[in-house]
């Protein structure tokens, strides 16, 4: 009703020239401009990072920055990424095969299984979960997990390792607690909702009609999960594991707080190590020196490029895998 | 008689089927419990850490802590508040203004590309956004400030208040324009007098949303709000000067030697859990009163 | 060799030899006897009625159809047939489906079995769009664990020749099941639920999504297809239902108004209502 009235007095007025087509030009330009200051936002983004990090890109080259295994701030002013890059990728891959299947079945779990009120309730939780910042689980994972870890699981294997094979030590590490295998750990329990939810919507969007028809040829619930409902969400879950696996790659806070930040190789299983986003943290308050800042940078747009091309093919397989009205596209 | 072993009966299938529930069952409980672990500590543990004077003191050097004189996060609390504020003031209409783009001008030829810069931006590492934001105003203006971390912030909400405030819209069936613009409205008008009213509950979820993700956020406020100890001695230092935020506070403290530091560090932790999760749940209940109506 | 691969296939799948049902259903029914058959049939969505105390038999080799304007039960009746409400969370059903003799709703029935011996296609055609052609056909064989190639090659052609498309896909088998055109999807459908050799087929709308050209086609399979099955059509399309049925039930408003032959309903029914809807009065 109110509406109706509204629009009433809307009719009585006298028709201005904002009403003839000034305003709606005007509208449209605002919205344009509006979605223009997104593209612009983006675009500077790459533009901002690749011009402050410029002068590492010179001094090293773009490559010769990629390749370099030395980062010394301190007295060489040498600055090499692949221990960041690689430190990143092996945490965010190693996180997500820990956490694809959990999420996984955590998605079809609700999506299938369980009772409405209950999947209700466990889907609420994993986006509660999700809403939780990166610095609070940071604050857990330094006061609890890692000294948890350390003592039951870090400790006892060193010290086997000791006794039985010493040779496994370097690759071990050193079992002070914080390091990549803690890192790893928290990354993966922190993409986890992200990746079920994901997961969660890609079997949302099965039609019931695939499910009915499994059903109709005598298959038991799990079959019909196997047969109808897994391969036609295949792209969303593929996609959103590569959305968490980007998730991972920038995860920033938590991974700061528990990877040790050691810059230089190498690297080990339970030892310090740093990530591109770990780096950038640590360091970037208290860069002094224009080339390290220039570095560090460079980093974040290394960061960029790997978070870009992520979400591209994140889009490009959502689009490719995609099934729509029962016809494979 | 070899294909008769190979012949699943259905007390095979069923049994498989029961072994299957029971895999996935006992996944979401390995992973449901730990996280649900996770909310418990920083509850018990910032409980014992929340007092009176940590809303009303500031923090002040490591000293007074340690010296047992009363110290708070008072100045991260109002700090915080300022940061996000003007995140939301500097994010609400760009987010805003693109999503009406994307679902008011459906076939205008910027949308496509929009929309996949738009979903990539939110991809993006927070963390970049900081970077973004320090060079865009923290370097012209030379000093870290609070705008500084409004506008980092921003970048990490306008995508998603895009993104939510174009379905939000969407979801209005299209009958309702067209009848607004059957008696001669403006499309300006019809938008705004009628989409938008009615698509309220799903324009504050979106901001919720963002809100809640945004504020967690340390990593953008590190090198652009950068943090404070103290309360400026005039406001306009909340805008223009660094400030200290919840969430790279918490950092800071946390990787503190001082444990009179960590758990405080513990309360901070609490006071953000209960801000975003508060955030959230209104979020989920908006939505869920929105789906009965 | 086809008996051996016959005898074989019984071995494999563990259904007794089909034929054999048959016959003793033959014995104990007469030629024309009664397949199915629903004792007060009731099924409610939560509180409301779907439909409501239908008693209705479903004859050996002969086409049954179940005509009303849409929305009067005649779906809800059928996926009644085969307990595939027991996926829709508020349906609950009460009153008997006999199948053979047996209720397929007592409690030591599965749900499972039951879908294998009654077979259903859907209104809108349904291949598995990742599967190809051939594993879309031996989709239900695949899920009792029957791996044997030359078993599923066999089965696979002689359900694609029944639902009359083996010709046009025989050189595409692996191609994806949803590459096809909407009509051969359908007749996919079809061949996937006759390859597991059900006793009863269930059709629900089959052509409501298909072009006429593709519509004769599937009309003139049911012509075949009766032969070897009971078919119960559900359909909103009178002429259809005049063409491919045996005997027609009319449903309104969630109840079963009038069942008889189709010829003779048609010409002279006995309900006012079955004589308006037929004209075209309503509906």
């Amino acid at each position: 009703m109110k509406r109706e009235e509204k629009i009433n007095d809307v009719l009585k007025k006298p028709v201005g020239v904002i009403y003839r087509w000034l305003g709606d030009r005007i509208f449209l330009s605002a919205a344009v401009i509006l979605g223009l200051s997104i593209i612009f936002l983006s675009f500077s983004m790459a533009w901002v990072l690749y011009g402050e990090g410029r002068a590492a890109f010179s001094e090293f080259g773009f490559w010769g920055f990629l390749k370099g295994t030395t980062w010394d701030p301190g007295i060489q002013l040498i600055f090499g990424a692949l221990p960041f890059l690689l430190g990143t990728i092996v945490t965010s891959v190693a996180a997500l095969l820990i956490a694809f299947f959990p999420a996984i079945a955590i998605g079809i779990f609700i999506a299938e299984y369980a009772p409405r009120w209950l999947g209700n309730i466990i889907e609420n939780l994993v986006h509660l979960i999700a809403a939780i910042p990166s610095v609070v689980v940071g604050i857990w994972g330094i006061f609890v997990f890692a000294p948890w870890m350390r003592e039951t699981i870090y400790m006892p294997v060193f010290n086997w390792a000791t006794e039985n094979s010493p040779s496994l030590l370097p690759v071990l590490g050193n079992p002070m607690g914080y390091g990549m295998a803690t890192a790893t750990i928290v990354l993966a329990l922190m993409i986890i909702p992200f990746t079920t939810a994901l997961t969660r919507d890609a079997i949302r969007q099965v039609p019931k009609e695939q499910r009915e028809a499994a059903w109709a040829l005598g298959a038991t619930r799990w079959e019909v999960i196997r047969m109808a409902v897994i391969p036609y969400a295949r792209g969303g879950i593929l996609a959103g594991a590569i959305l968490s696996f980007g998730r991972a790659i920038g995860e920033t806070m938590a991974v700061a707080m528990l990877i040790g930040n050691k810059n230089t190789f190498p690297f080990s299983i339970m030892g310090p190590a740093a990530t591109m986003p770990s780096v950038i943290i640590n360091e970037f308050r208290e860069a002094v020196g224009s080339l390290h800042l220039s570095s560090l940078m460079a980093i974040g747009f290394v960061l960029f490029v790997i978070s870009l091309i992520v979400n591209l093919v994140a889009a490009y397989i959502t689009r490719k895998l995609s099934i729509s009205g029962g016809q494979a596209v | 008689m070899k294909s008769f072993a190979e012949n699943k009966t259905l007390f095979q299938r069923n049994l498989w089927d029961r072994f299957m529930v029971g895999l996935l069952i006992v996944s979401t409980i390995l992973v449901m419990v730990p996280l649900l672990i996770i909310i418990g500590y920083v509850i018990i543990n910032g409980i014992s850490a929340l007092n009176w004077e940590f809303f009303t003191e500031e923090l002040g050097s490591p000293a007074r802590a340690m010296q047992g004189r009363p110290t708070g996060l008072v100045h991260t609390i109002i700090g915080t508040a300022v940061v996000d504020l003007l995140a939301l003031i500097i994010s609400a209409p760009v987010g805003l203004g693109a999503g009406i783009l994307l679902s008011e001008y459906p076939d205008h030829k910027l949308n496509p590309f929009l929309r996949i810069i738009n979903d990539t931006l939110n991809g993006m590492p927070a963390i970049l956004k900081g970077l973004l934001a320090f060079a865009l105003i923290v370097k012209p203006m030379g000093t870290f400030s609070g705008l500084s971390g409004g506008f980092a912030l921003a970048f990490v909400m306008i995508p998603i208040i895009a993104r939510s405030t174009e379905s939000a819209l969407m979801n209005i069936p299209w009958s309702i324009r067209e009848a607004g613009l059957a008696i001669g409205l403006p499309r300006w008008r019809v938008v705004l007098s009628t989409v938008m009213p009615a698509a309220k509950t799903g324009l504050v979820t979106g901001f919720l949303i963002s809100f809640a993700r945004a504020a967690g956020e340390a990593a953008p406020l590190m090198f652009t709000s950068f943090g404070n100890n103290y309360l400026p001695n005039h406001w306009t230092g909340m805008i223009f000067g660094p400030v200290d935020t919840l969430p790279q506070r918490l950092y800071s403290l946390a990787i503190s030697p001082y444990k009179e530091w960590h758990a405080m560090g513990w309360a901070a932790g609490i006071v953000l859990l209960v801000f975003v999760i508060t955030l959230f749940v209104t979020a989920r209940l908006l939505t869920r009163e929105n789906k009965y109506n | 060799m086809e008996i051996i691969l016959k005898k074989k296939k019984m071995a494999v799948t563990g259904l007794s030899d089909k034929s054999e049902r048959v016959k003793e259903g033959i014995q104990k029914n007469g030629f024309d006897g009664i397949r199915m058959e629903t004792r007060n049939l009731t099924v409610k969505y939560g509180r409301v009625t779907g439909v409501k105390e239908i008693s209705l038999p479903v004859y050996n080799e002969k086409v049954t159809a179940l005509i009303g304007p849409s929305g009067c039960g005649k779906t809800t009746f059928l996926r009644a047939l085969n307990r595939m409400h027991d996926l829709t969370r508020n349906a609950t059903v009460t009153g008997e489906v006999l199948l053979d003799g047996n209720n397929i709703y007592h409690p030591k029935v599965n749900p499972v079995t039951i879908r294998r011996k009654i077979g259903m296609v859907f209104q809108k055609p349904t291949p598995f769009p990742t599967m190809s052609i051939f594993n879309n056909v031996v989709a239900g064989l695949k899920l009792v664990g029957i791996r044997n190639k030359e078993l599923l090659n066999e089965v696979c052609e002689k359900a694609l020749k029944q639902a009359a498309l083996f010709d046009e896909v025989k050189d595409r088998l692996n191609s994806p099941g949803g590459s096809l055109s909407g009509g051969q999807q359908q007749r996919l459908s079809i061949a996937r639920a006759l390859a597991i050799e059900p006793e009863v087929l269930l059709m629900d709308e089959p052509t409501s999504s298909l072009d006429p050209q593709s519509s004769s086609r599937i009309e003139d399979l049911i012509h075949e297809l009766k032969k070897n099955y009971a078919i119960v059509i559900v359909t909103h399309n009178l002429q259809q239902a005049g063409r491919v049925s045996d005997n027609t039930g009319f449903f309104y408003l969630g109840e079963l108004i009038e069942f008889g032959e189709t010829e003779k309903m048609y010409t002279n029914p006995v309900n006012k209502r079955t004589e308006e809807y037929l004209t075209g009065k309503f509906g």
